[in-house]
Parts: C-alpha cells; structure tokens; sequence
C-alpha cells in the first residue's frame, strides 16, 4: 500500500503467506502511514508500528467493528503472538 | 490583478499572526495591513525560493508532484501570496507530515496539520464528532495536537487519525 510505511507493507505481505481466513484489510486510518486494520467478522484489530521500526513489534488494539467498543485494551505484540491473537479471533 | 483582501478564514488568521490585527476593522486598517504586505514582497519572494527549495529536497515523488502542482496553479493565477504562504505552510506540512508519519494525501492528515498546534480538546470540539469525546483519555486533552501524535499513546493516535470521525 503506497500510503504505508515498510514495516506495516513487510507485515502485510508476512500475513497473506499465514493459514488466516476471511480477514479483511480495514484501513480508516488512511491518513496514519504506521497503522492498519484488519476486520475478522465483527471484530476490528488495529495495528500500529509507530513505536517501532523494523523490529516486528506492534502496537494491538482489538475493537468491535459495529460499535467501536473495546474489546481489548493496547497491547505490545511481537509478531508471533499477533498471529496468534487473529487466530483465536477467527 | 487578484484581490488582495484573504479570501478564507485560516488566511485571514495568518494575516493577522503575521501583521498584527487592528482593533478598528475598518478600511484604514485594510489599508494598512495591504501596506505592510506589499512591504513584504522581497520576503515572500524569498520565501517562494525557499519553498522551491524544500520541494526538491522531497524524496517523495508523489509529494513532490502535489508540492509543484499547488505551485503551478497558484502562479497561473498570480496568487503570490498563496505561493508565499505555501513557503511557509506548504513545506513546513510536508515536513510536519514526515514528522507525525502521516499521509500527506489524507484529508484527514490536512484538518490535522492545520491544527497542530491547538489543543486536542479544542481540535476535536470543531474537527472530530462528539463522539470521540467519551473516548478519548483525558489526560491527553489539554495537550496541542502534535504532542498528543507524537506521545506515543496508541489509543490517542489511533482516535485522532480515525477517518470515521471526521466532522
């Protein structure tokens, strides 16, 4: 995605190589280059590197995709346990 | 010739930041003001050069494509003044777009940069749906804009860059 930075495209494509299903790339943060969205039904998980660079941590944020309602608080992510987090989503 | 009166609000406000704004608000103190711009031409000139100067040190291709269009367009139309205030409004947003790490491109990014420096409690009372308001943390309220992007809160970049709360 051209309005992303390196670390949010490398995470992109290190997703699309994972065993995940019917997850959709959200981005209503299109003005933030560091940030993403990713719906798994009607869940929302943000994710943001803007704390990091190039050391595959993130920044987590998972929502209710209708209301906007937290469902879990931020948390810092390394890669592995993001993936784990989406799975159990799904 | 272009009329030389500020054709927005925000102009309007970076006259006044710039040259002072008179208590009389009558047509001698348009003339003053007119007075003190047409001082300043060397200095906007000066500024022009400076923006032509930021635009070619981008190392965004696509920045730099909407930087020379905007200057384009304001030249084809002899507005000066705009060229000059993109001197100093233009390249200083892209650099702050670089800064915060926001898209230059965004909508979003631009009620942004043009507010940075107010506070977020003030910045989302005109530019955010209420809302927000329930949110978002309140320590962060009393900070400008670009501090609250920059602190490093997730919570607080994500609320402010979120396109669903766009006014």
């Amino acid at each position: 995605m051209e309005n992303k930075n390196t670390e949010i495209n490398e995470l992109l494509v290190k997703l699309n190589k994972e065993s995940l299903q019917d997850y959709k790339i959200v981005d209503f943060w299109e003005a933030d280059t560091t940030a993403i969205g990713i719906q798994i039904e009607n869940n929302l998980i943000y994710i943001s590197t803007f704390n990091y660079e190039k050391n595959h941590k993130y920044n987590v944020i998972v929502e209710n995709y209708d209301t906007g309602e937290i469902i879990e608080e931020e948390k810092e992510s390394m890669y592995n346990e993001l993936i784990e987090l989406l799975k159990i989503i799904q | 010739m272009t009329p030389m009166r500020p054709a927005t609000l925000e102009e309007s406000a970076m006259i006044d930041t710039r040259y002072g704004k008179c208590g009389h608000n009558d047509i001698n103190c348009d003339f003053i003001r007119l007075w003190k711009q047409i001082k300043d031409v060397p200095s906007d000139l000066a500024d022009i050069f400076e923006n032509l100067k930021s635009i070619g040190e981008s190392e965004d291709k696509e920045e730099m494509g909407v930087a020379i269009a905007i200057l384009l367009v304001n030249l084809r139309k002899g507005k000066f003044g705009n060229v000059a205030k993109m001197g100093n409004l233009g390249g200083k947003f892209l650099k702050l777009a670089k800064l915060l790490k926001l898209n230059i491109n965004s909508p979003t990014t631009m009620s942004i940069l043009e507010n940075v420096d107010n506070t977020v409690q003030e910045f989302i009372s005109t530019h955010r749906k209420g809302s927000i308001k329930s949110v978002f943390p309140a320590e962060h309220l009393n900070s400008t804009v670009k501090e609250a992007l920059q602190s490093g809160n997730t919570t607080v970049r994500k609320l402010l860059t979120d396109s669903r709360f766009l006014k």
